[in-house]
């Protein structure tokens, strides 16, 4: 009788104990800062972390789940702040929330070493955005019709659609005169960095995009190109000479107090924009 | 005195019994709003691309490309299809060779490790799989089909990879069924002189041939559901193949779409509720897949259900033709008049798309009404002797229609596969040869004699079966072996770093365990009082139907579609953020129905001598239920729980937009912040940071043993107490 009861009792408590573990809302701390959003920010922000929690007494803690995650936690308040890679929609947040530009990244290109490309100053070879066009709208097949090697079938590597690393890139290609439509055949599209690197490690005649933070020293098949002459360095990226950049962004929900000021003002100062060059994106000032 | 106090003891009894009934009934019926929450959420997202788009624009739109704002679901629900088809072509001959010598050939003792062997299959996380696709796969594809493939991904490696996690299943369903075909119909066939292979090949396979298309169906399901693994090795590209059965062409599956966009859309805009109206018409197909395999088991079950004294030919599942005919007919004729209408209004494609959908409509229409068909004779049976069947001349030709359709299959899954490789010509040839090589094929084995045919025939079984077993070793190996260099102190208790590259894995572990212990203490008490309800308390009531229709809808959604709950029910509309308290929920509401249903399986297992025994004591129903029934069901319900668990350390899909950081720099008890999580981790390292393979492999191997370890435990649970109860 009173072990049946016992048992009752135990169930009851464990499926009571369950229901107020899915209500409970612990009250936020005032220096607890948490950040969601974006994959693509995520590695910058884990580091501006690291670095910021030296500086400042705060617990961070950064999650991920996309930029629309990003907005919407920003939005209802789950999150102080929110990270994009791209930029804002006209209808995102309805006019709530401020975006706040910390940084900018760069797609860079790359091709199969053996493309014969002539070697540009710094033994670098160079093709030019309309080019870049050309090859991956399908205009161009041959390496021999963009000054490479002829005969040498163009292999066309591309990210995956919906990747922010090619919207980027083909946000880019879109500014050339006559614009530009993506070719959908004979594409070989890959879903991460290491798959495009692979892909144009080991396929002749490859050609891929990275992001600009992405090392290629283990790949030793793989040569960067420039773009209309211009290499992706920070400065060039910084003043917009390098064409296909884009700006990686924060925002907040209204005009920015106490903790969350003291973060962006943080990341725009020279401490904070000298962890963004060091984790390999380029500084906004 | 004393009688008086018996009686008041007794009706206070009575009330306990109904007070629990009741409180039990509303625990169990918890579970139907789950599945209603799950509906509302994601019909309430999805009506925004109806109004949007428009429900046929969207199903008939060919292009996919968020960047311009088209929403075509063509593509992906093709390449849903395909793959999935691929992955039945690698899986079915593998899995049902494999059980055919499990259960026909292999001796006992053989047996008894080759079916825990098998079990292992099922216990691997789908992202271990996916790793494993990436890693290993991949590039030895690239490296067998340079002319064909770039890098590897594509739709033969995600059809390969599906069709290897779908052999469990496809094993397990099909070998339960071949066991189930009673004895005495080996023995009736051998007794005539026929060989053993002649009696599995006769006999055995036709008489479980129900069982093995369950097998196959829930395989389909399996399949068609899965996330994390394909969208590691097929390429995403959302195209239709050129021509359609280029198997090297990359092609994207809606849940791989789910998956990649959902992240980055604009919660409100067109673009998520688009989404969500794909995970709509994921679900709907499942839904579908998992009726038939329902109906096709029913109808299973029942053929075995009275087997002793049954004469072997009357019940033979020889299915008269002549009553099959018509609804053949019927359903190609359908087929047909969909493929011209649809090929007159739109194109070729759409034509082959929406006739496979009436197909696979009018399938299910058939096997309901064939059901219902099939009872109402079997009542009518049941007052008149039985009849002998009518041989028409239809049922005789059958067969020899049955062989050519084979035949034209094979000529034109030989010319399709041929002409990826060469030319028009030595493609016809090639088809040509085949197909005559086919039909000289039969009458050569007849003249060789039963004996060395069932040689054969065993031989390639052997075959088959070290195939398997040789793809699960390799896998294992590949892992362990290069994942052992990884582990140590430093790597289990170290928090990762470089992204990564270095460091440990420890918040991934920790958060792991987390997740799963938040899991059991939500799953646990609900699902095991919904079984405690359904096995003891339920009759066959429309309410009791509708709890289980509900468990079953619940059963068959397909992971990711739960983490689509998750995300807009908890992290957004409660508010809750990505929070280890919203993943713990979705992974609940995911393994709920296992655990329901194991609990449900082993108090329905308790004999009934039990019950009675302890009610003719005086015990009243719920003392009977918490005192004997369930101490006599703890093993099964254990290792149900302990199956779930593991199910749900392994998951990915569910966590990635509920749970999961990609990095955290301490560990975090509070339920409102993100935590890492393995396969999460495992995921972010093979396809975010070039370079790390060491971590990966490591990663996996921890992930691996993990899993498998509760798996092990489950297995000794069970192996212990059903050692221990004997009845």
């Amino acid at each position: 009788m009173k072990s049946w009861m016992k048992v009752s009792a135990a169930i009851l408590i464990t499926a009571m104990i369950c229901v107020p573990l899915t209500a409970t809302v612990i009250g936020t701390d005032s220096h607890k800062l948490s950040v969601a959003g974006s994959t693509t920010v995520y590695p910058l922000m884990a580091e501006l972390q690291k670095e910021f929690e030296k500086f400042a007494n705060v617990d961070m803690n950064v999650s991920g789940g996309g930029s629309g995650v990003g907005v919407s936690s920003t939005l209802n308040g789950v999150a102080d702040i929110g990270m994009l890679s791209r930029d804002l929609k006209e209808d995102e947040g309805g006019g709530q929330l401020v975006p706040h530009v910390i940084a900018k990244d760069a797609v860079v290109v790359i091709v199969n070493k053996n493309v014969g490309l002539p070697n540009k100053e710094a033994g670098i070879p160079d093709l030019t955005l309309e080019q870049l066009a050309g090859i991956y709208s399908g205009k161009y097949n041959d390496w021999g019709e963009v000054g490479g090697k002829a005969g040498q079938k163009i292999a066309v590597i591309a990210r995956e659609e919906g990747s922010g690393t090619r919207d980027c890139f083909e946000a880019a290609l879109k500014t050339v005169s006559g614009g530009f439509v993506a070719k959908e055949r004979d594409v070989n599209s890959v879903n991460s960095t290491g798959a495009v690197l692979l892909s144009v490690q080991n396929t002749p005649g490859a050609i891929g995009y990275i992001n600009l933070n992405v090392e290629i020293f283990a790949y030793p098949g793989i040569t960067k190109v420039t773009v209309d002459g211009i290499t992706a360095t920070s400065e060039n990226v910084q003043d917009k000479t390098y064409e296909i950049s884009r700006d990686l962004i924060l925002v907040t929900k209204g005009k920015e107090t106490g903790m969350v000021k003291f973060f962006m003002d943080w990341i725009l100062s020279e401490d904070g924009q000298r962890t963004v060059e060091s984790s390999g994106f380029v500084r906004v000032n | 005195m004393k009688n008086e106090d018996n009686t008041i003891k007794r009706v206070k009894k009575f009330n306990h019994d109904i007070v629990m009934k009741y409180l039990l009934m509303a625990v169990a019926s918890a579970t139907i709003l789950i599945i209603l929450f799950i509906i509302i959420f994601i019909f309430a997202n999805s009506s925004g691309a109806i109004r949007d788009i428009g429900i046929i624009e969207f199903i008939t739109g060919t292009v996919w490309k968020n960047s311009e704002g088209m929403y075509g679901a063509v593509p992906l629900i093709v390449g849903t299809l395909l793959v999935t088809f691929g992955a039945i072509m690698i899986a079915l001959p593998l899995g049902l060779g494999t059980a055919v010598f499990i259960s026909e050939v292999a001796p006992k003792r053989l047996r008894n490790i080759l079916k825990p062997i098998c079990e292992i299959f099922a216990g691997i996380p789908s992202v271990v799989y996916g790793f494993f696709g990436l890693v290993v796969l991949v590039p030895l594809l690239g490296t067998i089909f340079p002319d064909h493939l770039l890098s590897g991904t594509s739709w033969l490696a995600g059809s390969i990879i599906l069709g290897i996690m779908a052999l469990p299943t496809i094993i397990s369903v099909s070998e339960d069924a071949m066991r189930a075909v009673p004895r005495s119909y080996r023995e009736a066939s051998m007794a005539m002189g026929a060989t053993r292979w002649e009696t599995t090949r006769r006999v055995v396979v036709p008489a479980a041939i129900s069982g093995i298309a369950a097998a196959t169906i829930l395989g389909i399901g399996r399949a068609i559901g899965e996330t994390i693994a394909v969208m590691m090795v097929t390429g995403n590209s959302p195209m239709i193949p050129e021509p359609l059965w280029n198997i090297f062409e990359m092609l994207r599956t809606i849940t791989a779409t789910l998956a990649l966009e959902m992240p980055d859309a604009a919660s409100g805009s067109t673009h998520y509720s688009a989404l969500f109206l794909l995970a709509l018409i994921l679900m709907f197909i499942v839904l579908l897949i998992n009726y038939v395999a329902k109906v096709v088991i029913k109808r299973a079950r029942r053929k075995f259900g009275d087997t002793s004294g049954t004469s072997f030919t009357k019940k033979l599942p020889k299915l008269t033709y002549a009553v099959r005919i018509p609804k053949a007919l019927w359903v190609i004729a359908s087929v047909a008049i969909t493929f011209t209408i649809s090929a007159f209004l739109f194109n070729l494609l759409m034509a082959v798309v929406y006739s496979s959908f009436v197909f696979l409509i009018s399938a299910l229409l058939i096997t309901v009404v064939f059901e219902t068909a099939e009872k109402e004779k079997a009542k009518k049976e049941e007052k008149r002797p039985p009849r002998a069947k009518q041989h028409t001349i239809l049922s005789k030709l059958m067969p020899n229609v049955m062989r050519s359709i084979t035949l034209i299959a094979m000529f034109a899954f030989v010319w399709m596969m041929a002409s990826l490789f060469f030319d028009r010509q030595t493609t016809g040839i090639i088809a040509f040869v085949s197909v005559i090589v086919m039909l000289a094929s039969a009458p050569v084995g007849k003249k060789l004699g039963a004996t060395i045919r069932e040689k054969v025939a065993h031989g390639s079984l052997v075959l088959v079966m070290l195939i398997v077993v040789a793809i699960l070793v390799v896998m294992l190996f590949d892992i362990v072996s290069k994942g052992l260099p990884a582990l140590s102190l430093d790597f289990l208790l170290k928090y990762p770093e470089d992204r990564g590259m270095s460091g440990g894995i420890f918040p991934a572990i920790v958060g792991t365990i987390q997740l799963v212990v938040g899991t059991m203490m939500i799953a646990f008490p609900l699902g095991i009082i919904s079984g405690i309800y359904l096995a003891e308390y339920s009759k066959n009531t429309r309410f009791t139907r509708i709890i289980r229709e509900a468990i079953d809808l619940l059963n068959g959604t397909p992971s990711v579609v739960f983490g689509l709950f998750g995300m807009t029910a908890l992290v957004i509309f409660l508010g809750v953020g990505i929070a280890l308290i919203a993943g713990c929920i979705t992974l609940a509401f995911m393994v709920l129905p296992v655990i329901i249903r194991t609990t449900e399986e082993s108090i329905l297992a308790v004999p009934k001598e039990l019950r009675e025994a302890s009610l003719a004591l005086g015990a009243s129903k719920w003392e009977t239920t918490i005192k004997v029934v369930i101490p006599a069901a703890f093993g099964g319900v254990i290792t149900g729980l302990i199956l779930s668990l593991g199910r749900a350390a392994g998951e990915t899909a569910p966590i990635m937009f509920t749970a999961a950081a990609i990095y955290s720099s301490s560990i975090s008890f509070s339920l409102l912040d993100p935590v890492m999580a393995l396969p999460y981790h495992l995921y972010i390292l093979a396809t975010e940071v070039p370079g790390s393979t060491t971590m990966q492999y490591g990663t996996a191997l921890v992930l691996l043993i993990m899993v498998l370890f509760m798996f092990g435990m489950a297995s000794l649970a069970r192996h212990r107490y059903s050692k221990n109860i004997k009845w």
